[in-house]
């Protein structure tokens, strides 16, 4: 009897060795992919190292100082605010808007839903092809409005500073519409008919039964939007292929810098500190942004 | 006016409004879409003109670029690395989610954390150190290399995705394996994959298009042009062949067809995944 316990035991501790084990493979690969390259970012960011060089000198925190006062850096921080933030509320207002047009009910919203989905599919290399040739001077949309006797609306949309941020904005929104609209329809069917059919008896209606109804029940998609919103802090790809951060740096992301700063320039130690800064604010605002709207969700 | 007819039955006004607000997004959306696609079919000089149809259609611009090898070599790329991280990501993400989701020990918790937590790390700030290493490694231009990178990236999704189904499935079944003398690893493969089909489905439709679109991760890693992916070797066509219209948007259409017709074939799927990995997020 007891050695039949002690194999049991035995086994039990092969088991959890094992288990380490299988998780230890995929970590180790992840931790050298993930994790170690901001190690090595914490190191070089206190150097003057240009990337390719066997020799560089420890400079401090002088790279973090000039994270703080180097105008370049501070503009594409400004930029990339004003990015996520018309992003974020642009993209939760018409994704929910949508969702509540397609709920309940209407035909053909399953269509309407798949169609809206499509730009998702598709690479921004691919995308800016197309909305290049839409935006340019001699584009699409200035012969449409040319014909329209709009002309005077008519510009390169893309290389006037006044237009190129609103542009990439209404770009991002245009792309991600559909992914928003999903989670906000699942929330949205995820209510329970009793519970709109009590709040319809009770009289709430339109905007009353929106306010004190529907929009705390979906709070959860909300924050799930919004913290998808936050990521675009990161972005990257749109900028680099559309407008390459002009004109004159107008749409300069933090993203876009770090990468010139690290490829282009060859400050390699300088890219890697405000790396390592960007993520510290990328990671609070994300953490105060879920502690916020999760505070709004209620349970039924 | 009954509760039932206010959830139920729209009035007709407001149906009309609603069909309104969905077809003008409906052309907002799709209008540019459907402009590249068409855009393939025409000369270059008439895509300058910028009309939205084509007065005389083409295929003449796909015949262009199908004689071009570095086309055929890209799409080649681009399949392989597909293939290669996402067979690779599944298989991680299996090994790594099992024991998370059926251990009690705290340590799993921790390795759970720190997949998880990894998500807020913006992918240019790793992207530095990382490629100044893969250089000393000579993994540069390793399209390997470059799949294993993409397998690695997809660890925090996969496992959020399959530990939170895990946690659904009766472990009963593993129980009785164990009981039987079925291994660990034989247990893996032969009782709890079977049973994950429809998230490791999930996880491959998701990151399908994430992996082929890619353009920052091919751009550093792979430099040499017989190493080029489809999707890079658009950025650099646009570059070298500024004035070929017609063959860029041949290319973008070849571009566009595989993630289109993943997405016909499997929309359903690609709805569900994205419900299961937002739910997946609230836990």
């Amino acid at each position: 009897m007891s050695g039949r316990a002690r194999s049991w035991k035995s086994l039990e501790k092969r088991e959890f060795t094992l288990a380490l084990v299988s998780v230890l493979i995929p970590f180790t690969l992840f931790f050298i992919v993930v994790y170690f390259p901001q190690l090595t970012n914490l190191f070089f960011s206190f150097t003057n190292w240009d990337g390719y060089s066997r020799e560089f000198r420890m400079v401090g925190l002088a790279n973090f100082r000039k994270f703080f006062t180097y105008q370049p850096i501070l503009s594409a921080m400004g930029n990339t605010f004003l990015f996520t933030g018309c992003v974020t509320v642009l993209g939760a207002v018409t994704q929910l808007g949508m969702a509540l047009v397609l709920s309940r009910g209407l035909r053909g919203s399953s269509f309407f839903k798949a169609a809206f989905y499509l730009p998702l599919l598709f690479s921004w290399v691919v995308l800016a092809v197309i909305w290049n040739s839409i935006l340019r001077n001699n584009g699409l949309l200035n012969s449409f409005l040319r014909t329209a006797g709009l002309a005077m609306l008519a510009r390169d949309w893309l290389a006037t500073p006044g237009t190129a941020m609103g542009s990439l904005i209404f770009l991002n929104t245009w792309c991600g519409f559909g992914y928003g609209l999903i989670i906000f329809l699942a929330g949205l069917n995820s209510i329970p008919p009793e519970v709109r059919e009590a709040a319809a008896i009770d009289g709430a209606r339109g905007l009353t039964e929106f306010r004190h109804v529907t929009l705390p029940l979906i709070m959860y998609s909300l924050t799930i939007d919004l913290f998808l919103g936050i990521g675009t802090l990161n972005i990257f790809d749109l900028v680099f292929v559309m407008t390459g951060g002009g004109p004159a740096g107008a749409t300069r992301t933090v993203a876009l810098a770090i990468y010139e700063e690290a490829f282009r320039y060859e400050r390699v130690g300088f890219a890697c500190a405000s790396s390592l800064v960007f993520m510290a604010i990328v990671g609070v605002l994300s953490f105060l942004q879920v502690r916020t709207t999760r505070s709004q969700e209620v349970q039924y | 006016m009954s509760a039932h007819s206010f959830g139920a039955r729209p009035s007709a006004a407001s149906l009309v409004l609603r069909y309104a607000v969905a077809s003008i997004a409906l052309l907002v959306i799709g209008v540019p879409i459907l402009y590249g696609l068409l855009c393939a079919f025409k000369p270059s000089r008439e895509i300058l003109l910028a009309r939205f149809l084509p007065t005389r259609p083409t295929l003449g611009n796909f015949s262009r670029i199908f004689v071009d090898p570095r086309v055929l070599r890209a799409i080649l790329n681009s399949f392989l690395v597909c293939f290669v991280a996402l067979a690779l990501g599944c298989l991680l993400c299996l090994l790594a989610s099992i024991p998370i989701a059926r251990r009690k020990e705290r340590i799993f918790g921790i390795f759970y954390f720190l997949f998880l937590s990894s998500l807020i790390i913006p992918t240019i700030s790793g992207f530095v150190t990382l490629y100044m290493m893969m250089v000393r490694l000579r993994l540069v231009n390793s399209l390997l290399a470059v799949s294993v990178l993409f397998a690695a990236n997809m660890l925090p999704i996969g496992v959020l995705i399959f530990s939170s189904f895990l946690k659904t499935v009766p472990f009963e079944l593993e129980e009785a394996a164990k009981i039987e003398g079925c291994g660990f690893f034989r247990r893996i493969f032969l009782v709890v994959a079977p049973l994950i089909t429809a998230p490791i489905m999930s996880l491959a439709v998701l990151q399908f298009p994430a992996v082929w679109n890619n353009f920052l991760t091919p751009l550093l890693f792979l430099r040499k042009p017989e190493a080029r992916t489809l999707t890079l070797l658009i950025y650099n066509y646009t570059r070298d062949h500024e004035s070929d219209f017609g063959a860029i948007f041949a290319l973008l259409f070849v571009g566009m067809l595989i993630p289109f017709g993943l997405f016909l074939g499997a929309r359903r799927l690609i709805e569900q995944s994205i419900g299961i990995t937002a739910g997946g997020i609230k836990g």
